[in-house]
């Protein structure tokens, strides 16, 4: 009756799982930033949040034109992207945000490749690495206390030269003013 | 004549002696058998005889079973219902639980599979993935345009230069 | 849990009787201890397969079974008459033991209860389990008649003779101690 009684608790444990919303928690790339929409006080904000089959869908569409961009995204697991305008109300808590970051990833042995303060401006890039130096996950965090905050986070296989090739090929001018989605 | 029939008591009169004295007979036997030891010395001295051991044996107690017996009873027992694997209703339970739940992840797992984008929203996903990469892009772009302009002059090139015009003076003399 | 409650019941009121009537028929308290334990488990294992009326006469019964089993295999086991005899008086010893050696405990009384125990378990095997389950243990004919697996008349003749070979048992007594 004693093990009749545990078997009982773990399925109930295991029906809950069942209904357990996706999270990716488990992936060694992925980062949770908290609650970010407290910053959300000036006029533009960007946030973007793309899973891995809407990804699958965007390669798959993008396959003749772009194949460099497929290949890409075919590799990711998720891109999240929240960008702030930065202003005297939500400056001091983003830069408190972006320091409590850059605890957590040291403690979660993240690998700190970019680490620059000037004047107004900080930039830190994060790395997490596999065991044959694969990239698994980017975080990127920044602010500019005349312009933008912004938090990214990429989990999957990633090629930073691919990325960085992609980004100056989309750069566009215009980039400092998007609409919310 | 009597005399003999006194002293000679038959097997059926002794059987209904030793039932009245243990007490085991109807009650005309009893009668019988009351008036009969009146009358017959033997008769009484036989039914006084098996009264005394019929009462005595009624006072035999019960062995009174050991503790210990009992005590190791409750182990043995104990042992028997670990055995007990699981009742029916129990099992019926955790059956049906376990069904429901896989039954659920299954048909979650499927619905996950089978989600559909409109066209609309895959070129929408393609806009956000084309910003984000842009974004990055901005970043990286400060970044280095921090360490060629800032870091590198004022925080690596400044310090270089003061150790070098120390060393002229030290070593050259100016 | 009814069983459980069912069970207690039945061992609280049947223990004594059980461990009794092996006592008497096995001459051996180790013995009788052993097949106490038995009947007991026997009778955990097949709790609701019978009626709690009907319990009574299938644990006299069990046990009267085991004993015979017991003492089947004993009597394999002995070669010799004259060990029995010893073993008889070893065996009484066991059943006064505690009782009649201990002076300050010692009736006449006692005594008495003493001698007619030992008669009884000096009784035919036949004789001796109709006795101490009538006598002693308080079943009624028909149980007995059911625990026995014999007739109800062969009860009451068992019984009778039983009576009547204590008392010879007894006299006997009566005459060595004159």
């Amino acid at each position: 009756m004693k093990y009749a009684k545990y078997i009982f608790i773990v399925m109930v444990l295991v029906s809950f799982t069942a209904f357990a919303q996706k999270d990716y928690s488990n992936e060694p790339g992925y980062f949770d930033f908290g609650d970010l929409s407290a910053f959300e006080t000036g006029e533009g904000v960007t946030e973007v949040f793309l899973e891995s089959n809407i990804l699958r869908m965007v390669a798959s569409a993008t396959e003749e034109k772009e194949p460099d961009l497929s290949s890409m995204l075919n590799g990711l697991k998720l891109i999240k992207v929240n960008v702030f305008d930065v202003s005297n109300k939500n400056e001091s808590g983003i830069k408190g945000r972006i320091n409590e970051t850059d605890k957590k990833l040291m403690s979660q042995k993240w690998d700190r490749i970019v680490r620059s303060r000037g004047g107004d401006e900080t930039v830190n890039v994060y790395i997490k690495t596999s065991g044959n130096n694969n990239i698994l996950g980017l975080v990127v965090t920044t602010i500019d206390k005349n312009d933008q905050a912004v938090f990214v986070n990429i989990v999957g296989n990633i090629d930073l030269k691919k990325i960085g090739k992609l980004g100056a090929k989309f750069d566009i001018p215009s980039l400092d003013k998007i609409d919310k989605e | 004549m009597q005399d003999k029939k006194l002293n000679s008591i038959s097997e059926e009169i002794l059987d209904k002696i030793i039932a009245v004295a243990y007490k085991d007979t109807s009650l005309n036997d009893r009668i019988s058998i009351y008036f009969l030891a009146k009358r017959n010395p033997k008769v009484k001295k036989l039914l006084i005889e098996y009264r005394e051991t019929a009462g005595n044996v009624k006072k035999v107690p019960l062995e009174e079973c050991p503790d210990s017996v009992i005590n190791s009873l409750k182990i043995e027992t104990r042992k028997e219902k670990k055995s007990f694997f699981i009742k029916p209703v129990y099992a019926f339970a955790i059956i049906v639980l376990f069904v429901s739940a896989l039954v659920f992840v299954l048909t979650n797992q499927n619905k996950e599979k089978e989600t559909v984008y409109s066209k609309v929203e895959v070129e929408q996903a393609e806009i956000q993935v084309k910003t984000s990469l842009a974004i990055l892009n901005k970043v990286f772009k400060k970044t280095e345009n921090l360490i060629e302009d800032d870091i590198l002059p004022k925080r690596v090139g400044k310090p270089i230069q003061k150790s070098f015009s120390i060393i002229n003076e030290v070593l050259i003399g100016g | 849990m009814l069983d459980s409650i069912g069970y207690k019941t039945l061992v609280n009121r049947y223990k004594d009787r059980i461990y009794s009537y092996s006592v008497y028929m096995l001459k051996n308290s180790m013995d009788a201890e052993d097949v106490t334990q038995e009947v007991l488990i026997r009778l955990w294992k097949n709790m609701g397969k019978f009626k709690l009326p009907a319990a009574g006469s299938w644990i006299m019964r069990t046990t009267h079974n085991l004993c015979i089993d017991y003492l089947r295999r004993n009597q394999i086991a002995r070669q010799r008459s004259v060990y029995i005899d010893e073993d008889e008086s070893s065996e009484e010893k066991i059943m006064d033991n505690d009782k009649e050696n201990q002076p300050e405990t010692r009736t006449q009384q006692n005594i008495v209860l003493e001698r007619i125990k030992s008669a009884v378990q000096k009784l035919p095997e036949n004789l001796k389990s109709v006795f101490v389950l009538y006598e002693i243990e308080g079943f009624k004919y028909k149980e007995i008649s059911s625990v026995l697996y014999i007739p109800i008349n062969s009860v009451k003749v068992y019984l009778l003779r039983a009576r009547k070979k204590l008392q010879e048992e007894l006299k006997d007594y009566a005459r060595q101690e004159a």
